[in-house]
């Protein structure tokens, strides 16, 4: 594989959007997300639902059967607000303290937060 | 405070105060007043909408409705988008205000955000996670928004462009560390011809009537014996002319179903007879423009908020490129002066309405432009003064009833950039004083003889076009001529300066994203002295100018085939002769730059390391690395070495000062390695917005002092909050060591002053002093605060009254209670200074 | 069927009467205002919770 196909690869996942199921009214509500995590970044670009996480790395796929756990390398591990991170060994719940939806990049109470509220 | 309450004091009680705002509320009409309270607040507070505020979801069903239809037409692209554009304008609903006199809105309705669901598919998954803007029943719209977004995923211009930029740098420009814009034609700041559209000379139907004849004389070409290679291209100017056509058409459609609307008040509702005359004078005008060209100060305006609202159906607009006295102005004189068909106070009426009209314009935005632009929805900043294209002053009696109508309905948007030149009268100045005394935060001052000398150094615009310039955006000029106008500026090439210097630390690795984004230029323990340390530096400024310069680059190239704009090729001469999108960068001669958000952190930093690690030998580099990476914790002693030991920018101190200069030229020239698709530079331009709030949790700890968190410098070439300490003068001395012709595109500076201070003619006096200070330092920027602590702490505690307290943010102004508590904090730390 | 042709807010264009505007007055939180949509005469308005007999 080129190094360009490879570079694309990594990103094209996080960057494509996904259609929506035509009758997914409230979303599935979860214990754990990605989104709740200590370890996840939200992007500060949009507040489309995308993130990292600073333990995971890419290659990483906790969505996969058995999950697969990248600690080593240097990019983070791509995922979004809303995944299901019951499977993450390495989920660690972050306190939800900051509700007010008027600071800026702090974990802001959207719609994808509103599934988690407490 | 209660209406009895202000009813019971004087006007001369609250200017005494220095409570302008409640000064001016007594001050207008009743009109102004009422119309200046029915504007829906639709700037973002931190990033969220204000409540009430709802985006519009008819638009979006229109669209997609009219795009289902077309799916198999055999129209051309461009053709098709026009009939969309077309579309949404006949069936959208329309509304009239009461005591409107101008009329026309994005939106459906007053309260409503105006959403355009084929910009990208990552704006329609923000409008789809939003908590409150959601109109209610919230599940039925979640269904239409669900249906309306999986209509355009892969169709939608982001998503069509996706493929075709280099997957990486797209990935780092959309981690939100480094950039800030999109990369898309329909979602930036559109300058304009104003010199072919608003000069009077012709309007919507000449140049529906010249569309007519070209495309009849080209159809005949094609059928002519022979075929050559230009036979090729004659195709496709026919379906551009066809689409600038049903643009058109479609807004003097529009124009029509207002004056419709208007008569059908006036006939079958309203009872008062004054108000009936009112509404059939709307008639009238929007039956005469824009299909006409005005002939009233009511219908100049009215044809310029058609276009506005025009150009915003068809993109995403974040400024509102405008040189309101030098197109409006002949009008007014007209009006007020030779026909005296109005009195000044009812023009003055129609100035202030003017200004509320594009106060309330609102289109939904990207998280991180809400966040970058609180309180407002873009940078309105609307260019003023200056001189003719023979140079002559050109301010006129609309420069004096535009500022005098600002202190009257204090909306922060839009906000006025001054074009200053040594023959403006003192009269004007005294208003522009006025304005700034009474704490509107504008106009800001711009230094014209510097800023037309530097459209010329840049960009070769002769300088008769240069001396026509307006704001593009928030600072940067732009002639509003046919091959002077840039016809997209995407906002995408604005850099997250302050990641050049942390990405020096860590060697090009983002530790809030998660990944390599900079270059990798080793291990900083290795270096050995400041140059290594400045290398790479350079290093990296190239680096994250490069991907962001790259991704416009082929945006634009691409822009013309991919995502055309046939409303606003059809008001381009340009376009108009050649038949090509005004997007193709072949037809205009390139008004690029680059917005460098958060420079100054750069050069206190370099600053901090120069002393304290390479000269000093205070601390070591692998102490500083490590003391960063934890955030400075525990580090408490050290980092406030680096905050109060280091020499800070702003302070007339020429080791700092001169660092100041080496970032900028070595900056400047690499701007003229940058090339536009139109062959011309990309020179920097500092300055923020709020972007140093946005970016206050995404910039790490850096060697400035500030840790991970911390709001960053207010902006530009600014001096960071309470760290000028020697004065203003000392600030000026600062700033006017660099070239503002040569060091880049324009320098942002923010000044705070003591209202207290520049009361009476005294202040005036010493403000004049301050300035020409500013003019013989050939500063080219200018912008003040002129509000003091005490007020704004009162309206933290008690925004109900406060409601028209405006600050100068950066680039623009906003009303202090719609902005959020981080960025309030902010201003207040900014320097009081004493002149 | 009650159809937009019998409504008050239904205001007919005088070069196609089968098409019009409907009209109505709103006050809001902050403002008060007219609004106007493109309707056809034709259509139902059985479910038209602004529907006035003329």
């Amino acid at each position: 594989m080129s190094r360009r196909e490879e570079k694309r690869q990594k990103f094209a996942s996080s960057l494509m959007p996904q259609k929506h199921e035509s009758d997914a009214a409230p979303l599935k509500k979860s214990d754990k997300l990605c989104g709740t995590c200590k370890n996840y970044s939200e992007s500060s670009f949009a507040s489309d639902g995308r993130g990292s996480c600073k333990y995971l790395k890419l290659g990483s796929d906790i969505t996969g059967k058995p999950p697969v756990y990248i600690t080593e390398g240097k990019e983070g591990y791509l995922t979004k607000t809303l995944a299901d991170a019951s499977s993450c060994e390495h989920y660690q719940k972050m306190k939800m303290i900051d509700k007010d939806g008027y600071e800026c990049s702090d974990p802001m109470f959207r719609r994808s937060m509103r599934q988690f509220q407490e | 405070m209660a209406k009895a309450a202000i009813a019971d004091r004087s006007v001369k009680e609250f200017e005494e105060k220095q409570e302008w705002w409640w000064a001016a509320e007594k001050k207008r009409s009743s009109r102004l007043d009422y119309l200046r309270k029915a504007i829906w607040k639709k700037g973002a507070i931190g990033g969220l909408y204000a409540p009430g505020v709802k985006v519009d979801l008819e638009r979006p069903v229109l669209q997609t409705q009219k795009a289902r239809a077309l799916e198999f037409s055999p129209d051309p692209y461009v053709i098709k988008f026009a009939k969309m554009i077309a579309h949404i304008l006949d069936n959208k609903t329309i509304f009239i205000t009461d005591n409107a006199q101008l009329v026309g809105y994005t939106g459906s309705l007053p309260h409503t955000i105006a959403w355009d669901p084929s910009l990208g598919s990552f704006l329609n998954e923000e409008v789809y996670n939003d908590p409150t803007a959601i109109p209610d029943p919230a599940e039925k719209s979640q269904q239409i928004i669900r249906d309306v977004n999986n209509y355009w995923i892969g169709k939608s211009d982001l998503d069509k462009m996706i493929p075709v930029f280099d997957m990486e740098d797209l990935g780092k420009m959309l981690s939100g560390s480094i950039g800030w814009g999109v990369p898309i034609a329909r979602g930036g700041y559109s300058s304009k011809d104003y010199e072919y559209i608003m000069t009077g000379k012709r309007a919507y139907q000449a140049i529906i009537d010249e569309l007519n004849q070209k495309i009849d004389e080209a159809d005949e070409q094609t059928h002519a014996p022979g075929a050559t290679t230009e036979t090729s291209k004659i195709y496709d100017k026919i379906n551009n002319w066809e689409a600038m056509k049903i643009t058109l058409e479609a807004g003097i459609r529009v124009a029509k179903r207002y004056a419709r609307l208007a008569r059908i008040i006036a006939e079958h509702f309203e009872e008062d007879s004054n108000r009936r005359e009112e509404l059939l004078r709307v008639a009238e005008s929007c039956e005469q423009v824009p299909a006409y060209p005005p002939r009233t100060l009511q219908e100049s305006f009215q044809y310029d908020i058609f276009i506005q609202m025009m150009s915003r159906t068809e993109a995403v607009e974040g400024a509102w490129p405008a040189r309101p006295d030098y197109y409006h102005g002949p009008y007014y004189d007209k009006d007020v002066n030779i026909k005296k068909n109005l009195t000044k106070e009812e023009a003055i009426d129609l100035v202030g309405e003017f200004l509320i009209r594009a106060a309330e314009v609102c289109q939904f935005k990207p998280k991180f432009a809400r966040e970058g632009l609180q309180g407002i929805d873009g940078t309105w900043v609307w260019t003023i003064g200056g001189v003719d294209k023979e140079g002559r002053d050109a301010c006129n009696d609309l420069t004096v009833a535009l500022m005098q109508a600002a202190r009257l309905v204090r909306v922060a948007n839009p906000t006025f950039g001054f074009r200053w030149h040594p023959r403006v009268k003192d009269e004007v100045m005294r208003e522009i004083f006025e304005c700034l005394r009474q704490g509107l935060g504008y106009p800001n001052i711009r230094h014209d003889p510097v800023l037309i000398a530097n459209s010329m150094h840049w960009y070769g615009h002769p300088i008769e076009e240069a001396r026509l310039w307006c704001n593009q955006a928030c600072l940067s000029p732009c002639p509003p001529t046919k091959h002077g106008f840039q016809p997209m500026r995407m906002a995408n090439a604005t850099a997250n300066c302050a990641k050049i210097i942390e990405y020096v630390m860590t060697g090009g690795y983002d530790p809030v994203v998660n990944m390599q984004v900079g270059a990798e230029t080793g291990d900083v323990t290795s270096f050995t002295d400041f140059e290594q340390f400045f290398e790479a530096w350079t290093t990296q400024m190239k680096t994250i100018f490069s991907i962001l310069v790259r991704a416009v680059n082929r945006a634009r190239t691409l822009a013309p085939n991919l995502t055309p704009r046939p409303f606003l090729s059809a008001i381009s001469e340009r376009s108009i002769e050649s038949g090509m999108d005004t997007l193709t960068p072949s037809l205009e001669r390139g008004n690029a730059w680059v917005t460098a958000f958060t420079w100054v952190e750069n050069i206190d930093s370099l600053a901090a390391v120069k002393k304290l690690v390479f000269e000093d030998k205070k601390y070591t580099m692998a102490e500083l690395k490590n003391a960063l990476e934890k955030n400075w914790e525990g580090h408490e002693q050290m980092r406030l070495d680096f905050v109060k030991n280091a020499p800070k920018w702003g302070n007339d101190d020429d080791y700092v000062d001169d660092i100041m200069v080496r970032c900028l030229k070595t900056a400047a020239k690499f701007s003229k390695e940058l090339k536009c698709p139109s062959g011309n530079n990309w020179p920097i331009l500092p300055e923020n917005v709020s972007g140093n709030i946005h970016y206050a949790n995404i910039v790490g700890a850096l060697p400035n002092g500030r840790r991970l968190g911390d709001a960053l410098y207010d902006g530009g070439i600014s001096p960071g909050p309470g760290l000028d300490k020697k004065g203003p003068t000392a600030v000026l001395k600062s700033c006017g060591k660099i070239n503002h012709i040569t060091d880049g595109r324009a320098f942002l500076l923010n000044q705070r002053l003591s209202p207290t201070q520049l009361a009476g003619e005294k202040g005036y006096q010493l403000w004049r002093a301050y300035m020409r200070t500013w003019a013989d330092l050939e500063l080219d920027h200018i912008q003040f605060n002129v509000v003091d602590d005490s007020t704004l702490r009162a309206a933290q505690k008690d925004p109900e009254k406060y409601q028209e307290v405006i600050v100068r943010v950066a680039g623009y102004s906003a009303h202090f209670v719609d902005i959020s508590r981080k960025t309030q904090d902010n201003i207040i730390q900014r320097t009081v200074q004493g002149l | 069927m009650t159809t937009c042709k019998d409504c008050k807010r239904f205001f007919p264009l005088e070069d196609n009467p089968e098409k019009g505007d409907c009209v109505e007055r709103i006050v809001d939180p902050r403002q008060a205002y007219y609004k106007s949509k493109p309707v056809n005469a034709g259509n139902d308005a059985v479910s038209c919770s602004s529907f006035q007999k003329k």
